[in-house]
């Protein structure tokens, strides 16, 4: 037994309209020769019919499965289709044949289908196993041995190429040409090869890849009945394609004296040749176009990516001194995304003269859904921040807005705060975001920080709000978990040591923020080496001098 | 790459209703086409000429889609011809299981006619 095909139905004529259409697809895929096809598209149906009149409710509980193989003995070829429901006890083959129909007036059309089952299969089975319905039908056929082109031929008699012509002439044309047997992943035709005959499939399936390259998406199909190698016997130049045997494969080589002279002389085979060619030629466009549109649907995407990047950049402060105007405050964010767009944030801005209001969060994810919860949230803060005076406050009226509706489940850290610049009174509250660092001349500390839930994924969580005072030339660093959880090629964490150690090598209350910036991104760069930064890496630092 | 089955119809001056089918006569095609078919059958004013010359399946449902019409045709009064293409499979099909001998079979529509008419 081979490769199989396998379909799912529920028992309702609606659903037995895939029935057909997929015994086609699979059966040509498998090498079933379309008369043995026809055949088990007439079993098929008869057999779904029997299940609807005769499987009661059990067969409309669980699905119709419908399977299909092909098992091959020499050049005996035999297909199986096997039916499995679970409705009711039901063996078909046990039903009375019903007699020819007799007269109008007393025919009730029943016992036909066993009749027309008989009459399409070469042998039918019943069993039933495991409260299942199984019917087993066999059709059976000879596939031509290498001796005999003839005998092949009579499965794709109606093959395009002799379409509309007399199959015996055809058959006494071909019968010396050799049936050579490719083994799967055989190339028949390489490009640059001289070639002179014409490749006609008789089973299994072969593809040309016009590149050259055997990638799964640029090949065209060949199936039976279709011819390779036209085209370099025609135009007498080299092999512009690859064709390669899919599957174990016959083909029957028409070397020019048959392709010429015997072949192209029947009526007929000429006009087919020429549609066939025009058909290839136009399949072939197609994947050219399908190409090309995929190309330029990427380019756009890169482009609208790109687009989203910038967009996302501009909502966050720019880099560099946030208020170079003021002299009583020094504040400075840096930020380096994993992928072209991130789900870090951080934003400072005076919510009046005197207070400033910081905040720094990290959204779960990457790319554009963890950028377009991150652009809400830079919204929403905003305006909470402006509307009330409390740090919790304006967590928790943010956890309101975010969980309401969160169907991704998707959620931030975050943590912010209202600084007093002229005393240094920091009131601050958190969401599961790590403690920012305090550093000073006396060395650097974590920021004891209130517990808090995660901004997002459940509604009503409550928040804390703790006051610290931050003396002059001490820096509050606020950082996200991309920092300190950045790798190298070893697997090490950057971690809170490295953080610290990088803060330790500058004079910590005198040198400008943007070189303390600076010094832990070069010194966590240094670190990480060539590994690319597995997460965002957002910095915001604020000093009063 | 499902085959649509659709049913057509038109009533000549003389009475006779030509019915014609097209596409598969299996299970889900019939089920789409069986009401009108009945209906179609059992309206006509005196006989019916089911033209099956563009089906290109039928099974045991099908075909008991036309008894089934050919016999209410009948309880009513009328006949029911059907135009099969002669060599075709589904005249083969109608031949072995016998339907042939109870509704009588033509391979051009105006012999269907005139059996009908008569």
């Amino acid at each position: 037994m081979t490769a199989h095909a396998e379909l799912s139905l529920t028992a309702s004529p609606e659903s037995f309209g895939s029935a057909s259409p997929w015994l086609m697809q699979a059966g040509g895929d498998l090498g079933i020769p379309p008369a043995q096809l026809e055949s088990l598209d007439h079993c098929l149906d008869e057999v779904l019919a029997n299940i609807l009149s005769h499987g009661g409710p059990g067969a409309r509980q669980a699905p119709i499965v419908a399977r299909l193989y092909v098992c091959r003995d020499g050049t005996r070829r035999e297909a199986v289709l096997e039916v499995s429901d679970a409705g009711s006890p039901f063996d078909p083959l046990q039903a009375t044949l019903a007699p020819k129909l007799a007269t109008l007036a007393d025919a009730d059309a029943g016992g036909l289908g066993l009749m027309l089952l008989r009459g399409n299969s070469d042998e039918l089975g019943y069993r039933r196993c495991d409260g299942c319905n199984q019917l087993t039908v066999r059709v059976r056929w000879q596939e031509s041995g290498a001796t005999s082109a003839a005998q092949c031929l009579r499965g794709i008699s109606d093959s395009a190429l002799f379409r509309g012509t007399d199959a015996a002439v055809i058959a006494a044309a071909l019968s010396d040409s050799p049936v050579l047997t490719l083994a799967a992943g055989t190339r028949l035709l390489e490009p640059g090869q001289a070639n002179d005959s014409v490749y006609l499939l008789l089973s299994g399936r072969l593809a040309t890849y016009l590149d050259g390259m055997t990638s799964p998406e640029s090949g065209i199909a060949i199936l039976p009945g279709e011819s390779v190698g036209e085209m370099s016997a025609i135009d007498g130049k080299a092999v512009s394609a690859l064709v390669c045997a899919e599957e174990e494969s016959q083909v029957i080589k028409l070397p020019p004296e048959i392709f010429w002279e015997r072949l192209n002389t029947v009526p007929g085979v000429a006009r087919n040749l020429l549609s066939l060619l025009t058909e290839r030629m136009r399949r072939s466009n197609e994947a050219v176009l399908r190409t090309q549109r995929e190309r330029l649907e990427l380019e756009h995407l890169h482009e609208e990516l790109e687009i989203a990047r910038q967009l996302q950049n501009s909502m966050l402060p720019q880099p560099g001194p946030l208020f170079p105007e003021r002299c009583d405050i020094e504040a400075e964010g840096a930020m380096a995304p994993a992928s072209s767009v991130g789900g870090d944030l951080f934003d400072a801005f005076f919510v009046s003269p005197q207070r400033l209001f910081v905040c720094i969060g990290d959204v779960s994810g990457h790319g554009i859904p963890a950028a377009l919860f991150m652009a809400r949230i830079v919204g929403l803060i905003r305006i909470a921040a402006m509307t009330t005076d409390e740090p919790h406050a304006v967590l928790e009226h943010l956890n309101a807005q975010l969980s309401a509706g969160n169907e991704a489940s998707m959620f931030a850290t975050m943590f912010c705060g209202f600084l007093d610049v002229p005393s240094g009174r920091l009131s601050y509250s958190n969401g599961g975001h790590w403690s920012p660092l305090l550093v000073s001349a006396a060395g650097t500390r974590e920021l004891p920080l209130p517990k808090g839930m995660l901004i997002g994924p459940i509604s009503g969580a409550r928040y804390r709000t703790l006051e610290v005072e931050i003396e002059r030339g001490t820096t509050l660093l606020c950082y996200t978990d991309g920092v300190t959880e950045a790798r190298n090629d070893a697997g090490d964490e950057f971690s809170m040591e490295g953080l610290i150690g990088a803060l330790d090598s500058l004079p910590a209350t005198s040198a400008p923020l943007g070189s303390v910036l600076d010094a832990v991104r070069r010194e966590l760069l240094r670190f990480s080496g060539p590994v690319p930064l597995a997460d965002d890496c957002t910095l915001l630092a604020v000093r009063r001098p | 790459m499902t085959v649509s089955t659709s049913i057509a119809f038109r009533d000549t001056g003389e009475g006779l209703r030509h019915v014609s089918l097209s596409g598969r006569l299996d299970i889900a095609g019939t089920e789409a086409i069986a009401a009108e078919l009945a209906t179609l059958c059992t309206t006509a004013q005196r006989g019916v000429v089911l033209d099956l010359t563009a089906v290109s399946f039928i099974s045991s449902i099908g075909i008991r889609a036309l008894v089934t019409s050919a016999k209410s045709r009948e309880q009513r009064g009328g006949k029911l011809a059907l135009v099969v293409a002669g060599d075709s499979n589904i005249a083969r099909i109608l031949e072995t299981t016998g339907v042939d001998l109870i509704i009588p079979m033509f391979a051009n529509a105006a012999e269907a006619d005139a059996a009908v008419a008569g």
